[in-house]
């Protein structure tokens, strides 16, 4: 055992629609001995050695009302689950799977596009403000290195839009018209 | 005149799906949010588990809706929660689903019992 890494840091893209991917990625590593510990903004996840076990981990928007994050936060932890950290939109909650309670946060679709539909609106705002500055500013359609960036963030933004659509469909007609 | 006014206001709201009718319920008595999933899930007999993200989204949306509100806490330090309660049109509704609920089950025990025995 003496000189085996304990801890680790691992640097991965998280795109708006691959959450539950993430989650079950998470879980791997736990069942492979390495728990998640540390969740930075930028990506950076920090693992420790740990037994293999089996953990639940969950991605969720947060509602935007700062106003009541409290309550959210509350609610969450009431409920078993643990806080890791925060990254972009996304926070990452943990919970042992074999304490036998509810291991889903969202119980029923309607609730879970409820998720997507924040994801949404934050990116709806971004290209809004992206695409109103190009409209109106004159100096970022005069610097074309400017504007090329703008327009590929633009172009971004809108593939991202389309993904969580395509996200958001999915799970609705999962729900097959209950939803 | 005014519990005339309420009682249209509360129609509205029918029928409830089954997670906010037992929501709804849940705060005959003033709770707080873990207070409710717990109470959610002991009267459904274990059926109905909420989760943290969609019992959150509903109490969010009913306060929105007017059906509850916040009132109070409990608690002291880190312990201290927000509690909710039902408004007087959270409990129009609460109360004419019931009753309606109540009567569909007098209708289910008798084609129950019309088909045979109820197997």
């Amino acid at each position: 055992m003496n000189g085996e890494k304990t801890t680790k840091r691992v640097w991965r893209w998280l795109l708006p629609w691959n959450d539950e991917r993430e989650e079950r990625w998470l879980a791997e590593q736990a069942r492979s001995g390495w728990r998640l510990t540390k969740v930075e903004c930028f990506g950076g996840y920090t693992f420790e050695r740990a037994a293999p076990g089996e953990v639940v981990y969950r991605l969720d928007v947060a509602p935007s009302k700062l106003r009541d994050r409290g309550e959210y936060f509350d609610l969450f932890r009431d409920a078993g689950w643990t806080l890791l950290g925060h990254r972009g939109l996304w926070q990452f909650f943990a919970r042992d799977a074999s304490d036998g309670r509810v291991q889903e946060i969202y119980t029923d679709n309607r609730s879970k596009i409820g998720k997507y539909r924040r994801i949404l609106a934050f990116l709806g705002a971004m290209t809004a403000v992206m695409g109103s500055q190009m409209a109106v500013n004159p100096g970022v359609r005069r610097e074309r290195p400017v504007a090329a960036i703008y327009a590929v963030m633009l172009a971004l933004f809108l593939y991202f839009i389309v993904r969580v659509l395509l996200r958001i469909r999915g799970l609705k007609a999962a729900a097959g018209g209950q939803g | 005149m005014v519990a005339k006014n309420l009682e249209s206001a509360a129609r509205r709201f029918l029928p409830l799906t089954e997670s906010t009718f037992l929501i709804l319920a849940a705060l005959a008595e003033p709770r707080h949010g873990y207070g409710i999933m717990q109470d959610v899930e002991v009267v459904s007999g274990g059926r109905v588990r909420l989760g943290a993200g969609t019992l959150y989204g509903a109490l969010t949306h009913l306060v929105d809706q007017k059906l509850i509100k916040r009132h109070g806490e409990t608690g002291e330090g880190s312990d201290r929660r927000k509690v909710y309660a039902l408004t007087p049109l959270g409990e129009a509704v609460v109360g004419l689903e019931a009753r309606r609920l109540a009567d569909l089950a007098g209708i289910a025990a008798d084609v129950t019992k019309r088909l045979g025995g109820g197997r």
